[in-house]
């Protein structure tokens, strides 16, 4: 009876077992052959539709909106909706010619009355806070007096002060172009879905759920290749890279897209590719110049010579990241490559000219979301016991990133692992915020930076109108910030464009993938 | 009747001290909490350096320049009259907000309270009548096993066969039947375990009561008096469990609605804590205090349908 029993069970356990398998297979072997505008659905960590009162509506990646200046594929400011510019000698007048017959998703005209009102639209949307850039007029067009249409498809722009340098300036997110009849000017705010002139439309969307893109069929230029784009809202990696495996999306896009070890652990499987671009993201180390004992620049210097960023990228970030020696992300078209200096002897040297053969306790805080999204911890523990070899005995704290930034507001910490994104493309305003005495990130940070040259230079930089010009500026202050650094360069992000091999042409750029050269592989 | 309606109007009447706690709970909260939002909401692009006059404007567009006494009679009155305010961050009504997540996020508790009552009752009614048995030590370990794991590990183990070896459910979203049955099962498990535990040990309580001996004496089946006697007495602390659970996971099942990508309550509170956006972290304490005070009030009505010693005032 016991063993009757016994085997109905295992019977029963094996009838179970064999229906899983079975359904399993049925899922495996239900392979059709692909229909061309069958939906590819992709995946970001964040919905990239914030909405009607966000000052974008969507972002750029998404390619419903186009700028009037985009970026070539060389990284620099290159035309979009604008195809050519001409300024007066002194820079207070810039005329864009735009590009003709191009309409909105809505069939309004794109003309310079659009742009015009566009313009009214930042005006009074100034200053507005957006997950992807601030948008504040002020900063991108600083001194900006007035916006004319001067022809059909001619716009003048007068500044109160010369603006050398304001194409750098109104690349991608600085100049988006929407049409009139999808906000409401006086207040910015969105009133339909954005309209916008881009090769995709945006034909659904769930809060936080996902975004559908259709593509738009009267395109002026090259069609995007497939019909339907759903993009997931999936806040976790992990889950995003289980959706992969289970073959629920075909890549992942944005910031974070998918974490280094994930990635590499993900290519190892043969049906999942990566493709790297360049990205904008800096990771840096900053110092208190303003406490012991990172209030001498000799310490930071110490610490700079001291990392070993060829061993944080290789061991921790997969190889995935570019070790950096440049204040300045590579992605500028300003950058200069300076590789990063190792040497060991040299900054315990240093070290000791500072700590006097003493050791010093110093707190080291670690942002919650470099744990999300890279391995900070890893990197940070690293670092631990490269500081002790100075002299240094870091206590590394964990924050989410709001507690640390009133931690360095108040001067709490003696070093911060974080990041820091390109602005836009002119770098004035990145060199200010750091090396100048009054620079908002050197005063807020409590930085503490004091370098009379560069502040000799970022005055300069004012009364400097020529780009070539400006570029020797930048130039130099790049060797500067290499020398005595405002805050320690570790290396730069990359833009990991993960997918699977049943999709192509999923490139990264510099702001997102070539969304509209995707398609099913044939 | 009188005594029913007297009941029931204390707890209500009780209810108000409570919520007046809870709003003051929830408004130091945005005081003590570490960081200024004005500086993290111009910040929040990551890139932006605001100015220290940039920080003051958007600290006087927000009112945070205002002593506190004031911005907190000010967000009561608000409230009073129906507004929970706009969030920093997306600058949208916080009301608007939290019922956008609210329908996610019951549904989720509505599937996962019925698994657990579903499941953990008929398994603890089996497991006593069954009492001491080979089949009661299974489940006993069993319930044991599942009330250690945490739930994100078992989301995370699930999501592993179910979605990336078999291929059978999704891993992640809203909207179909099949996506609710992992982030259901996660959060199920753990209290399942506990509940079969509690249901079996109060039944097995009730079993030794002298009113279950006289049925016994007077000749009725076993499942006919568990079923009829036993089980209804043995409810109280399994509803007060229930009750309590189901409030729990409304006010925020924030890491599974996270694996699973559920755009709940739990994963918007998450979010809004992350950019210290204190009108909906307060909107959100205010809600889910008056959810769970609303839950405690309708257990403590069950107790009266269930149990007359309570309906009777103890008479």
């Amino acid at each position: 009876m016991r063993n009757y029993c016994l085997y109905k069970t295992a019977l029963r356990l094996l009838i179970i077992l064999s229906i899983i398998v079975s359904l399993a297979g049925c899922s495996h072997n239900t392979e059709k052959p692909i229909d061309p505008d069958r939906e590819i659905v992709l995946a970001a960590a964040r919905d990239l539709t914030p909405g009607d009162k966000d000052p974008y509506y969507t972002s750029s990646i998404l390619q419903v909106w186009e700028p009037l200046i985009g970026i070539s594929e060389d990284g620099r400011p290159a035309p979009k909706l604008a195809k050519s510019w001409e300024y007066s000698s002194d820079y207070t007048e810039w005329i864009f010619e735009l590009a003709e017959g191009i309409k909105f998703h809505d069939g309004t005209p794109f003309n310079a009355a659009a742009v015009v009102k566009n313009f009214e639209r930042y005006r009074n949307i100034t200053p507005r806070v957006s997950t992807f850039y601030l948008f504040d007029i002020n900063k991108i067009y600083p001194n900006l007096k007035k916006v004319e249409e001067i022809a059909d498809n001619k716009v003048k722009l007068t500044f109160s002060q010369p603006f050398s340098t304001l194409i750098y300036s109104m690349t991608n997110f600085g100049s988006a172009m929407f049409s009139p009849y999808c906000f409401d000017s006086r207040t910015g705010n969105f009133s339909t879905a954005a309209s916008g002139t881009g090769p995709f439309k945006i034909s659904g969307h769930v809060a936080k759920q996902y975004t559908i893109l259709e593509r738009n069929d009267d395109y002026y230029g090259d069609k995007a290749k497939v019909k339907t784009i759903r993009i997931k809202n999936i806040p976790n990696a992990e889950t995003r890279y289980s959706a992969l495996k289970a073959d629920e999306i075909m890549g992942v896009l944005d910031i974070g897209s998918l974490t280094p070890a994930l990635t590499s652990e993900l290519v190892k499987d043969s049906r999942f590719a990566v493709a790297i671009g360049k990205s904008t993201i800096t990771h840096y180390l900053f110092c208190n110049g303003e406490k012991t004992p990172f209030n001498d620049p000799r310490m930071i210097r110490a610490v700079s010579l001291m990392i070993n960023r060829d061993v944080l990228v290789k061991n921790f970030f997969h190889g995935y990241a570019m070790p950096m020696g440049n204040f300045l992300n590579g992605a500028s078209p300003f950058s200069k490559e300076i590789k990063p200096r190792r040497n060991v002897e040299e900054a315990k040297e240093l070290a000791n000219a500072v700590l006097k053969s003493q050791r010093a306790n110093i707190t080291f805080l670690l942002p919650q979301y470099g744990i999300d999204r890279y391995p900070y911890k890893e990197i940070t523990e690293f670092i631990q016991a490269e500081l002790k070899e100075l002299g240094l005995n870091a206590s590394i704290v964990i924050m989410d990133w709001a507690a640390i930034q009133d931690a360095r507001a108040t001067g709490n910490y003696d070093i911060i692992i974080g990041t820091q994104g390109l602005p836009n493309f002119e770098p004035a305003i990145l060199f200010k915020n750091y090396m100048k005495r009054t620079g908002s990130a050197n005063m807020q940070y409590r930085l503490g930076y004091n370098n009379d040259e560069a502040e000799l230079l970022l005055e300069q930089l004012d009364a400097t109108l020529e780009i070539a010009d400006r570029a020797k500026i930048y130039d130099r202050l790049q060797d500067i910030s290499a020398e005595s650094p405002p805050c320690i360069p570790l290396f730069a992000d990359m833009n990991l464009a993960v997918y699977s091999k049943k999709i192509q042409n999923y490139e990264p750029l510099l702001y997102g993938i070539t969304l509209d050269k995707i398609e099913w592989v044939k | 009747m009188n005594d029913f309606l007297f009941y029931l109007v204390k707890k209500i009447l009780m209810i108000i001290p409570v919520l007046l706690g809870i709003t003051i709970a929830a408004f130091i909260l945005g005081i003590i909490s570490p960081s200024d939002p004005a500086a993290v909401l111009l910040n929040m692009d990551g890139v932006s350096i605001p100015s220290i006059q940039e920080i003051a404007n958007k600290r006087h567009e927000l009112g945070l320049d205002r002593p506190y006494i004031i911005q907190y009679l000010s967000w009561l009155l608000q409230i009073l009259h129906g507004d929970l305010g706009v969030s920093y961050i997306t600058q949208r009504p916080i009301w608007d907000e939290l019922m956008l997540r609210l329908p996610v996020t019951i549904s989720l508790a509505s599937f996962t309270l019925l698994l657990v009552m579903f499941t953990a009752i008929p398994l603890g009614v089996f497991m006593a009548y069954k009492n001491n048995s080979k089949s009661d030590f299974v489940l006993r370990t069993a319930a044991l096993i599942v009330t250690s794991i945490p739930a994100f590990w078992l989301a995370i183990l699930f999501m592993w066969i179910f979605s990336e070896e078999l291929h059978l459910l999704p891993t992640s979203g809203y909207g179909t039947f099949a996506q609710m049955i992992m982030p259901s099962f996660a959060l199920a498990a753990g209290t399942i375990g506990t509940l079969v535990r509690l249901q079996r040990a109060t039944l097995l309580e009730v079993l030794e009561q002298h009113f279950i001996l006289t049925a016994k004496a007077k000749g009725l089946p076993f499942p006919m008096i568990i079923w009829k006697h036993g089980l209804l007495n043995s409810l109280i602390p399994v509803i007060t469990l229930l009750g309590n659970y189901f409030g729990a996971i409304i006010s925020g099942s924030a890491v599974i609605e996270s694996i699973f990508s559920l755009p709940g309550l739990g994963s918007y509170v998450l979010e809004a804590i992350r950019g210290r956006d204190y009108p909906a972290i307060q909107g959100y304490v205010i809600f889910t205090g008056l959810v769970f005070v609303l839950f405690n009030l309708l257990v403590d009505i069950s107790y009266l349908l269930l149990n007359p010693k309570i309906r009777l005032g103890g008479k």
